[in-house]
């Protein structure tokens, strides 16, 4: 794309003779005094990149002008170079004090116009440049997103997207950091060549693209396929995975950076992005968004007043359909914002160490379900809570899981503890063998999210866990790829050689369901027999599937 | 006229120029059009009505012009005036005008001659 360059200066022949100059690489502008460039900067029909400014100018001179624009936020990054018949040095140096980036002195050689400018446009560009993709950083972004919208046409729609590169630190570890960059860069090529047409974009935040699009160039089929993309790189196929927010720009009065955060705020209320990896923005989104000081802010207080609220999904029996455990999830029902996803929280509180808080509630609010329950003489199965790595930092937390383990009311193992391989790091870190500690009181250890990792195989050789939990990734695709079921029946087989149980997550169909069982899996969780139910409903499922005889393995 | 011609004709050397614009037909271009431009007329005008300002801003436009066309003789004159003028001072301007004039006039009769 040539950089438009606007040339002020009152004389024609001087505007003639440097838009010779520069026509050949640039696009020129001309205004015959400052006045007039002023109203033509501030109309913004053109994005300018350069200006080339006369001094002695009838109506607004020169030094006006470079005023006038010190004044203006919005052209603190345009550069200006001043052409001075000036030989005194006080007037230059003026010129330099009122923000001028750079002089040139009549009479001036067509070859040091072009490369001075070239130079200037060259250094400016720094401010508007990613040097990764080559392309725009957040500055450059919204300084083109806005001139394209203010010129916008007016038939047309248009969108703004969000996509995060979900797993982009998976492949920076596996294939090494620059291996990493070289993904983006190519998946920034191939959005910029997509049928999206993007009118502006860039890369922001190391593994986020920002794009403005028409939103008559929005497919979904498009994006869906854009955001599992699979790019060569050494050789081999590395997929990205992408989720992407769509915010349809509704009010052209925001401020370009509000429009990318309603696309962001999209995109973080992604609920399943395997099968819809992108979000549209919705007013009740913003009603229900909370943002990550939010969250630190009201946190304690919704501990105080038990926002957070328990979920469990059954566990079934691939061979009977009897039910035999139940995962225990969490969801924070926020006195304003309703219900909000863990996806939002958690990482929050992951982030900034309240994790541990919160597990230690959700830990102490199931174990006095499970004891009113038992107390009554009602039926219990064992539930297991997600640990992060941060608990096993946490002394006060392992006291707690320590200390119900050691009270007896309950029988042994009805509470379990799941662990990914996050938390492996954590482990390495604590000589005190907690995962055997656990299993010593009776407390099956689960793996979950197996084989979604890079060192899945490593964390089974030095660690004993009683249950693997294979990823839903794995589920997903029993149908559609026959080398996936390969894969799904190694690990059922090397789950079993290691003396583990087997659950497959994630099962939502009757194909997968019978592969499964075919395949001697275990366990079966997923929307196939029930969604993650309010604990109130998941005790009633409980209590019917009981006189049904369909729980193994429950304790009174 | 070529344009070498011309320059000597003004007492310019035109190799100057050459070696700052590389095209000759642009500054043929441009001394063509050197006639129709104000800044003489102003400076003129200016110094009529007494008005130290409009005669400072065109004597410097003036010789902005001509240190890029290599136009040696007025630029050095409207230099002078510029300089006398910066201060808003009327005085002994006449005399520097007078010199610039008949430069102007000698350029303005030399860009008739050059060939088209």
């Amino acid at each position: 794309m040539k950089s438009n360059i606007l040339i002020v200066d009152d004389v024609q022949m001087n505007r003639e003779l440097l838009e010779y100059i520069l026509e050949g690489e640039y696009n020129i502008y001309q205004a015959e005094d400052g006045k007039q460039a002023v109203e033509m900067l501030e109309k913004e029909d053109v994005l300018f990149h350069l200006v080339l400014l006369d001094i002695h100018m009838p109506k607004m001179d020169g030094y006006e002008v470079l005023q006038y624009m010190q004044g203006r936020t919005k052209f603190a990054n345009l550069p200006i170079i001043i052409i001075s018949n000036e030989s005194a040095d006080a007037a230059v140096l003026n010129a330099y004090e009122l923000g001028a980036t750079d002089v040139i002195r009549r009479p001036f050689s067509e070859k040091i116009v072009l490369n001075r400018v070239r130079k200037v446009l060259e250094l400016s560009e720094y401010n508007f440049k990613d040097f990764l993709t080559g392309g725009l950083n957040w500055e450059g972004f919204i300084r083109q997103a806005a001139i394209t919208l203010k010129n916008r046409d007016d038939q047309a729609e248009y969108a703004m997207l969000f996509v995060n590169i979900n797993n982009l630190r998976a492949v920076k570890e596996i294939f090494g950091f620059d291996m990493g960059e070289n993904l983006l860069r190519d998946f920034y090529t191939i959005l910029e060549d997509s049928l999206l047409k993007p009118l502006a974009m860039a890369l922001i935040e190391q593994n986020k693209f920002i794009c403005l699009i028409k939103r008559e160039n929005l497919d979904f089929d498009v994006l869906t396929d854009l955001m599992k993309r699979s790019i060569p790189c050494m050789g081999i196929q590395v997929n990205l995975y992408g989720t992407s927010g769509i915010y349809y720009i509704d009010d052209f009065s925001l401020p370009i950076a509000s429009m990318v955060d309603r696309a962001k705020l999209a995109q973080q209320h992604i609920v399943d992005s395997y099968t819809k990896p992108y979000n549209e923005y919705s007013q009740s989104l913003k009603q229900n968004y909370i943002d990550q000081a939010e969250v630190l802010a009201d946190f304690k207080q919704a501990i105080d007043n038990e926002e957070f609220e328990l979920y469990c999904q059954p566990l079934i029996s691939a061979s009977d359909g009897k039910v035999v455990s139940g995962e225990v999830l969490v969801r924070w029902v926020h006195p304003q914002k309703g219900m909000i996803m863990p996806g939002i929280f958690l990482p929050v509180l992951e982030k900034n160490g309240y994790i541990s808080k919160l597990e230690a509630y959700i830990i102490d609010k199931v174990y006095d379900r499970l004891k009113v329950r038992h107390k009554e003489g009602k039926i219990n199965i064992p539930l297991s809570v997600n640990l992060s790595w941060m608990d096993f930092y946490d002394k006060d937390l392992m006291h707690c899981i320590l200390s119900h383990m050691e009270d007896k009311t309950l029988p042994k193992g009805v509470v379990r503890y799941e662990i990914t391989e996050t938390s492996i790091a954590a482990l390495e870190q604590n000589p005190t063998d907690v995962l055997e500690k656990f299993q010593s009181y009776g407390s099956k250890v689960l793996l979950d999210d197996f084989g979604t990792g890079y060192s899945s195989y490593g964390v089974l050789r030095n660690y004993n866990f009683d249950v693997l939990k294979m990823d839903m990734s794995f589920v997903r695709q029993i149908e559609t790829s026959s080398k996936n079921r390969s894969i799904v029946r190694s690990i059922i087989d090397m789950g079993h050689q290691l003396g583990m149980e087997v659950v497959a997550e994630g099962v939502e169909t009757q194909e997968q369901l019978q592969f499964l069982k075919d395949s001697g899996c275990d366990y079966i969780q997923g929307y196939i027999f029930s969604r993650p139910l309010p604990e109130k409903e998941f005790f009633v499922l409980i209590e019917k599937m009981q006189k049904e005889g369909k729980i193994a393995g429950g304790y009174n | 006229m070529t344009i070498q011609e011309f320059y000597t004709e003004i007492g310019s050397d035109a190799d100057n120029i050459l070696k700052r614009l590389s095209s000759e037909g642009l500054i043929k271009r441009l001394v063509k059009k050197f006639p129709q431009d104000k800044s003489f007329m102003e400076l003129k005008t200016g110094l009529e009505q007494k008005d130290a300002e409009r005669a400072f801003l065109a004597a410097h436009t003036l010789k902005g012009i001509c240190l890029n066309m290599e136009f040696n003789s007025l630029g050095k004159a409207c230099s002078e005036l510029t300089e006398k003028l910066r201060g808003r001072q009327l005085d002994g301007t006449q005399e520097l005008f007078d010199h610039a004039e008949h430069e102007y006039q000698k350029i303005l009769q030399a860009i008739e001659q050059i060939d088209s």
